[in-house]
């Protein structure tokens, strides 16, 4: 007994012959079918260790995402892999990524199966896996769906089952069984992946929301500005840096008086900012690097001993300023702290 | 505070967030809370007017951005209104705001609030800003001689001989009415026309002197105007009938101690001394009326006025509570129940007696 099974040591093969009532020194050759009979009852009482899984060949989930990413060009992936399990003794495990919006288009999810790392290509409605991921309600992840279907928003859904035994409903090898043990882990992998798509979907609502509101303050604020010095008769105010205080970003402006130019600089955002500032004077190119914590404002004077030639200040390094114009690029340069 | 010119007033307001706007902050206007957790009574005028609580109104959300935007239109208008010494309705600044883009009001209560806002931030009253009322419909009949500049010319009224069945219109301008000659001894302040020609059938009126008001539901502010002036210049007791339901409390309520949506005014509106009559939940059992049961929001509204502080006296707590046990409410027609004649024969003489008015 100890050699043809695994994990069976001296303890636990004593501890089935002594259930099964059966002699430990008779030859296994000799018995009849009701001494087997006994023993695979014994079998059933005595707690067994799961099978080793050294067996179990998992993708691993930084290659799903990292593949799902290359294929899809999805604006969000995530995947995870399940602990190994076991049904009628078979070790498996399940691993399931999902790929949403970005490239991904049309109003139906694609079910992407895999048996071993081999896809499954025929009878998809017949397969567990896919029976698992029609159960789910994905509406509650922020998806849309039809009752008992595939959500019906652009996404892919990958589910891999590894097993040394993937137990397929026919010889052609299409479509596995409906193993209560495997459906369990799959709902559980994919309910894992839905909340993570959950807090992406929210996360993306919340900055969406924001953004709207900013556009929309963007217009109203002027448009205080420009009616209430109507009435006061003065100078058309600017409203551009209350603008910067609200939607909480660098304003800079400048002033001329005579040949000196003042530049003021101020971080509203809530983060440290650090950027150049460039104004072109004829043929001659100023620069300052600059690195503000929020809320610090700056000044900086030059002499104007030309025509300027940039409308508003050039600021390199972040990707968003009231007041000046931005070039380059941000990311190479710019990290929050 | 010393009161400024209307023009003057509004261009102070102007002017600060012109100067807030410059100096690079964002703008707001600081406005007293207009709820009635910041109503207090005032021992010296014994009327609820605001307390000290501020509410901020910033144009860092998106509701303060409209508030203030529309604000500044209106205070636009008002400026060229003033200067050209114009004036218009309520409903007509409601349309003209067609014109204001991103300022236009989606509703007309949202341009009324706003003169009230103004009212409250100048001290001063839409009249001075050239902004009336629509007539409400409001109107008056009894013994009282008045005398009105109409525009074709100076009329002496006897709100009694010189009127219709209908009583004599209530104007929006109370505070140019005269009064000539009364000879009544009260005013009964009435919520429903029905009831309000119930008495001048039977000749309630006539029979005990009294002026009846015709408060047409929540009393207009030149109703409650009215009431006060007959009240202190004509020393006249002021009853108040009324429906027994929540509703009708918090008409009473806005009679005679100031309502809450323009608490800033109370002590020009307000009538501290009037009196309610009726209907009360007590009544309810008293007469047997019959009645109907009380819907959801009535009981909303009478656990909403157990924390009105305008309604924290006893009588009050106790019928309203009476009430919430009934599960009843009762109209003033409910009367009708012992006959025609039975509410100006016997259930107001009692209560006026009662109430030491008769």
């Amino acid at each position: 007994m100890k050699s043809e099974f695994v994990r069976v040591g001296d303890r636990i093969s004593e501890e089935i012959i002594k259930i099964s009532g059966l002699n430990s020194e008779d030859d296994p050759k000799s018995m009849g079918r009701k001494e087997a009979e006994k023993l695979i009852e014994a079998f059933r009482k005595v707690d067994l260790l799961p099978p080793p899984v050294e067996c179990l060949s998992p993708i691993g989930e930084k290659i799903i995402m990292k593949s799902l990413m290359e294929r899809f060009s999805p604006e969000f992936v995530y995947a995870t892999t399940r602990k190994p399990k076991v049904y009628s003794g078979h070790p498996f495990l399940i691993e399931v990524g999902i790929a949403y919006g970005g490239n991904i288009k049309g109003e139906r999810a694609t079910l992407l199966r895999y048996a071993n790392k081999i896809p499954l290509l025929y009878q998809q409605s017949g397969c567990a896996l896919t029976q698992v991921a029609e159960s789910i309600n994905w509406k509650n992840y922020g998806l849309n769906q039809a009752k008992s279907e595939l959500p019906a928003s652009p996404c892919v859904i990958l589910i891999h089952l590894a097993s040394t035994n993937i137990p397929y409903i026919s010889e052609s090898k299409e479509a596995v069984a409906s193993i209560p043990e495997i459906m369990e882990e799959i709902r559980l992998a994919l309910q894992d992946c839905g909340r993570k798509l959950k807090e992406y979907l929210e996360r993306k609502k919340s900055i969406q929301k924001r953004k709207r509101k900013e556009n929309e303050l963007m217009r109203l604020i002027p448009l205080l500005a420009d009616k209430i010095s109507e009435i006061v008769e003065k100078e058309r105010v600017d409203p551009n840096r209350v603008i910067a205080r609200i939607v909480g970003s660098v304003y800079v402006s400048r002033e001329i008086n005579e040949n000196r130019s003042k530049i003021i600089v101020a971080n509203h955002s809530k983060s440290r900012k650090r950027f150049r500032i460039y104004e072109i004077v004829e043929r001659t190119t100023k620069k300052w690097e600059l690195d503000l914590s929020p809320d610090e404002v700056m000044e900086i004077e030059y002499e104007l001993n030309g025509k300027l030639v940039n409308k508003k200040p050039l600021i390199e390094g972040i990707d968003e300023v009231i007041g000046g114009e931005i070039i380059g690029t941000p990311s190479s340069y710019n990290e929050d702290s | 505070m010393k009161l400024l010119e209307p023009l003057q007033a509004i261009m102070r307001i102007a002017e600060d967030l012109y100067e807030q706007l410059k100096e690079g902050n964002i703008p707001e206007i600081k406005i007293a809370t207009r709820t009635k957790s910041n109503i207090e009574f005032d021992e010296e005028s014994s009327v609820w007017s605001y307390g000290d609580r501020t509410s901020v109104r910033s144009a860092k959300t998106l509701k303060g951005a409209y508030m203030l935007l529309r604000m500044v239109h209106v205070m636009g208008f008002i400026k060229e209104q003033l200067r050209s010494n114009k004036s218009s309705t309520l409903r007509e600044l409601y349309y003209i705001s067609e014109n204001w883009g991103l300022a236009k009001f989606d509703e007309q209560s949202e341009s009324d609030r706003l003169i009230e806002d103004l009212e409250i931030l100048t001290s001063l009253q839409r009249e001075h800003f050239n902004i009336r009322p629509e007539e409400d419909g409001a109107t008056i009949i009894g013994p009282i001689k008045i005398r009105e500049k109409t525009r074709r010319g100076i009329r002496e009224i006897d709100c009694q001989d010189d009127v219709g069945e209908g009583g004599y219109q209530i104007p929006v301008n109370v505070d140019k009415l005269e009064f000539v000659e009364c000879d009544a001894k009260f005013v009964i302040a009435i919520e429903t026309g029905g009831m309000k020609d119930r008495l001048l059938e039977n000749g309630f009126d006539e029979k005990f002197d009294a002026i009846l008001v015709h408060l047409k539901g929540q009393p207009a502010r030149s109703t409650r105007r009215l009431l006060k002036r007959l009240n202190t210049e004509l020393n006249l007791p002021v009853v108040v009938f009324t429906d027994g339901d929540p509703w009708s409390y918090r008409i009473y309520a806005s009679v005679a101690y100031g309502s809450i949506k323009s608490a800033h005014l109370s002590e020009y509106l307000a009538t501290p001394s009037a009196k309610f009559v009726g209907i009360r939940p007590s009544d309810i059992v008293k007469y047997d009326l019959p009645s109907d049961k009380l819907n959801e929001q009535d009981i909303k509204a009478l656990h909403s006025l157990l924390s009105d502080p305008r309604f924290d006296s006893e009588f009050w707590r106790e019928e309203i509570k009476l009430q919430l046990n009934l599960g009843k409410k009762s109209e003033q027609q409910a009367l009708a129940k012992y006959g025609l004649d039975f509410v100006t024969d016997v259930y107001l003489p009692e209560r006026l007696r009662e109430l030491g008015v008769i």
